[in-house]
Formats: structure tokens, C-alpha cells, sequence
């Protein structure tokens, strides 16, 4: 099983290499070899296989699915990253209940920042549709990069230390309990440097927005290691963020028809289909390694994004 | 006669009969159904120790709409492969146009931006853009349910980023934030 999930990624990771450059720049209706039939078929096959990475690397299916769908297929890149966050919006909306009623995400805590990065995210969104297609290429390679970086090295903290509350997370109620399986004790929580949480939420929301690629690997981090949220929470109630900063997004690439059903149905069901699959691989999976191929998978689509930014 | 009779007896004699069986069936379904409202209260009051009411409020509606919103997806995508629906754009001449950017795509087709899609809703490329927008539309949905919560408590400071979120995703929903190349 740990050998076929390795040759599954490895497949994609020469597929990423060796893939013609799509057609995300060309201006005039261009023809393609295969019927439609068969791209759609490709697509869905393809993000099964990332939505069992993604569960399995423990990463978003968005962050994976835009440079690797942008870089083996011919769409372009608006259709793209309009389909990323609907994959991303789809999945967060479908844990958001489960994550709620557990007590595992908090809607206190997400409220603020949702509102901030929403508002942020609408700015990324219209940016993306205006910028020409070679800086939206660079920018998504570099940020890809960026995201590389984050994961090889992003520490993390179970439950840091809150010392004193900040005025804004206690006029907003940021604060709570949650049950730990593991320890099968009650931790409470609290978080503070709101204020610099809520500058970083403004930065992370216009970079989901502008590439379609979901924020949480983003969002983790800043609830996590910023605003001093327990991990375990920080992780369900980035979830919730995302649902809403997506949900403003996906509004602006709706309403502007940056988005094709033929790439975006097929590609939501191939992903939650994987995912579902990935969890039961979970526990047989060397997940380490996994990550390690996909550090080195999105690695090369995001020198492959600046490549085709550069216009080679 | 007696054989009236007979029948008459045989009759209520199983008319009796299926009081009874109805009256045990009775019992059981009512026992079964106490049984699992004393679970789902159980539950419940376990959840609250962890989630508020209003974050309940909101998970049960978020529920409902993502279910509902991914077979509205799913089921207006078949409607439109199968070509139950008629395509603008048919499936086979779509090769041709997917590597346009979107504003050359919208113009080519001539959809136009904002709600313009709405009135294309008979094309089966289109109309799956209802389950797109329903799952985009929920968050309001969600938010507006749990806003009466905040207001009942007086935490207006939670109210009044409920609000501002609610505006700022109808502005969204709206149209009015034209982009584009």
C-alpha cells in the first residue's frame, strides 16, 4: 500500500515535469488532441490521486490541486484557481458541521479573522482576474515556493502558552475548552496578539483569494503560533475560516465566469472521493515520507509556475 | 345462523388480535423513540459543555446546505452530460475555449459578468452554476441564523461582525465587484 501511494506520486511528479506547458496564456480558441470526455476522465483520476496525497500529507486539497492541475492541463489558469476554491469551500463546508459540534473548532475564534480575510479575500480575488497571466504565474510560483518553505520547516505547538488574554479576544469571546481524546482531559484555551492575527488573516485571505488555493496551510500557523490557539483547535477552525473567506471569493470568480462545471464537478467529487479514501490509508501510510514527496512535488510545480511566468 | 356467528367471533376474535399486536408495536416504537431523544439530549448536553448553542445552531444549518448544495452540484452535472439539458457551449467544441481567460470565455459565449448567468439557467453549463451559488450563499445563511443568539446575550461586538461579515458577502454575492483582464 506505502509503495503504491509512492508510485502514485512519483507518477505525478514526472507527469508535472514532463507535461506540455498549458495553454493558460494563449488568447485565441485553440483545439485540443483528446475529446473532452477524455480530459474530464484525466482530471478526475488525477485529483482522486491528489485527494489521497492531500489527506495523507496532511495538506489542503486546494494547495495542491492548482500548480498541478495548472501545470498538466490545458485550462486556463482562471478556471483553475476558480475550481481550487470551490474544492477547498466543498471540503471545509462538508468537515465544518462534524468539526463544530465537537467542540474541535471554534466560532468565536473564526468570526474575526473569517471577516478580515474575507474582506481580503474579495481584493486577492478581483486582483487575481486583472493582473496579467505571466505575474499571476510568478506570483503563484514564488507563493508555492513560499508554502514548501513554510511546511520543510513550520514548527508547532499543542497548546502554547497564553499568559493574559488581549482586549479584542476577550470582547469577542476567544476563548474556550475543548476535550483531547488523547489525554482524555479537558484543555481550556485562550489567544491573544489579536491584532497582529487579524494582519496576518488580511495577508493570507488576498493570497487565497488571488490563486484559488485554499489558506490552510496559512491559517494554522497564525491561530497556532501567533494567536496562541491549541493546535488541535487551530486546525478545525481554520477549516471554518476558510468556508467563508472562500465563500466570498468564489463569489467574485462566479459572477465574472471564471468558472467551467465540466472542470470544477468532476474535479470536487475526484477530490472528496480520494480524501475519503486517504483517511483509511492513513494509518497504513508512512506519512512522513509522503510529505516529504509532495515538500518535493510542489517544489517543482511551482518552479515549473515561475518557469511559464518567465515565458519559457 | 350459527355460522354467522362463527365468522362474527373469528372476526373480532382477529380484529383483538391485532389490537394487541398494534398496541405492543405502539409500545416499542414509543419506548424506541423516548430512548433516542434521551440519547440525542445526552448528546446534546455533552456538545454543550465544548460548543455554544449558536455554534450548534450553526453546524445543523451548515449541514443541511452543504448536503443539499452537493446534490444540487451532482445532480444538475449529470442533467448536463447526459445531455438532458441543452449546452451554450457544447461538451464537444468546450476544448476549444477552456484555455481562454474567463472574461474572453464570458464574452465569447455572452454571458456577461454578475448575474448575468441567471438567465441562461436552461443551459445545462449554467444551471450548474445554482449549486455552485448555493454552496457560496451559506455562509450568510449560517451567519443571519446565529445573529438573534449574539443580539439575545447583548454581545454586540460578535453582532456587529456577524453584520458587517453578512454585507460584505452579499456585496460579494452582488456583482458589483467587477474584475476581469
Amino acid at each position: 500500500m506505502r509503495l503504491s501511494v509512492a508510485l502514485t506520486v512519483l507518477t505525478l511528479m514526472v507527469a508535472v515535469l514532463t507535461s506540455e506547458p498549458a495553454m493558460a496564456d494563449s488568447a485565441a480558441p485553440m483545439a485540443s488532441a483528446l475529446p473532452w470526455w477524455a480530459w474530464v476522465l484525466a482530471l478526475f483520476v488525477v485529483t482522486f490521486i491528489l485527494g489521497i496525497v492531500a489527506v495523507v500529507a496532511g495538506v489542503g486539497g486546494g494547495v495542491l490541486f492548482v500548480p498541478i492541475v495548472g501545470a498538466l492541463f490545458p485550462f486556463h489558469l482562471d478556471f483553475v484557481r476558480g475550481t481550487g476554491l470551490l474544492i477547498a469551500l466543498a471540503g471545509a463546508l462538508a468537515a465544518g458541521p462534524a468539526l463544530l459540534r465537537g467542540g474541535m473548532a471554534n466560532l468565536q475564534l473564526a468570526m474575526p479573522p473569517a471577516l478580515t480575510a474575507s474582506a481580503a479575500a474579495i481584493v486577492g480575488a478581483m486582483l487575481g482576474l486583472i493582473l496579467p497571466d505571466n505575474v499571476i504565474q510568478l506570483a503563484l510560483g514564488t507563493m508555492i515556493l513560499a508554502v514548501v518553505g513554510l511546511m520543510a520547516m513550520a514548527r508547532k505547538s499543542d497548546n502554547p502558552a497564553v499568559a493574559k488574554p488581549d482586549a479584542l479576544s476577550a470582547a469577542f469571546r476567544m476563548h474556550g475548552v475543548y476535550h483531547d481524546p488523547f489525554t482524555g482531559r479537558d484543555v481550556e484555551w485562550s489567544a491573544h496578539r489579536t491584532p497582529q492575527g487579524l494582519a496576518l488573516f488580511s495577508f493570507i485571505g488576498v493570497l487565497g483569494g488571488m490563486f484559488g488555493i485554499g489558506a490552510g496551510w496559512a491559517n494554522v500557523p497564525a491561530l497556532n503560533l501567533v494567536m496562541g490557539v491549541p493546535l488541535k483547535i487551530s486546525i478545525g477552525t481554520s477549516s471554518i475560516i476558510l468556508s467563508i473567506a472562500n465563500s466570498a471569493a468564489a463569489w467574485v470568480y462566479l459572477n465574472e465566469g471564471a468558472m467551467l462545471a465540466v472542470i470544477a464537478v468532476p474535479s470536487i467529487l475526484g477530490m472528496m472521493l480520494g480524501s475519503t479514501i486517504g483517511v483509511g490509508l492513513l494509518s497504513r501510510t508512512n506519512v512522513a515520507i509522503i510529505r516529504r514527496v509532495v515538500i518535493v512535488l510542489l517544489l517543482l510545480a511551482g518552479v515549473r509556475a515561475l518557469l511559464k511566468g518567465f515565458g519559457v | 345462523m350459527q355460522e354467522n356467528r362463527d365468522t362474527e367471533a373469528a372476526t373480532s376474535a382477529n380484529a383483538g388480535g391485532l389490537q394487541d399486536t398494534w398496541k405492543q408495536v405502539r409500545a416499542r416504537l414509543r419506548a424506541r423513540g423516548r430512548l433516542r431523544r434521551q440519547q440525542t439530549m445526552r448528546a446534546r448536553s455533552l456538545r454543550l459543555k465544548y460548543a455554544t448553542p449558536e455554534q450548534l445552531a450553526y453546524a445543523d444549518l451548515l449541514d443541511i446546505g452543504s448536503r443539499i448544495g452537493r446534490y444540487l452540484l451532482a445532480s444538475t452535472f449529470i442533467l448536463y452530460v447526459l445531455g438532458i439539458t441543452p449546452a451554450k457551449v457544447p461538451l464537444s467544441e468546450l476544448p476549444r475555449y477552456w484555455s481562454m481567460a474567463a472574461d474572453q470565455y464570458s464574452n465569447l459565449v455572452g454571458v456577461g459578468t454578475g448575474w448575468n448567468w441567471l438567465t441562461l439557467i436552461g443551459y445545462g453549463d449554467y444551471l450548474n452554476f445554482l449549486g455552485i451559488a448555493f454552496l457560496s450563499a451559506l455562509t450568510i445563511a449560517c451567519y443571519l441564523r446565529v445573529l438573534p443568539f449574539s443580539l439575545r446575550r447583548k454581545d454586540f461586538a460578535s453582532g456587529a461582525v456577524l453584520v458587517l461579515e453578512v454585507i460584505l458577502l452579499s456585496l460579494a454575492a452582488s456583482g458589483l465587484l467587477a474584475a476581469g483582464h
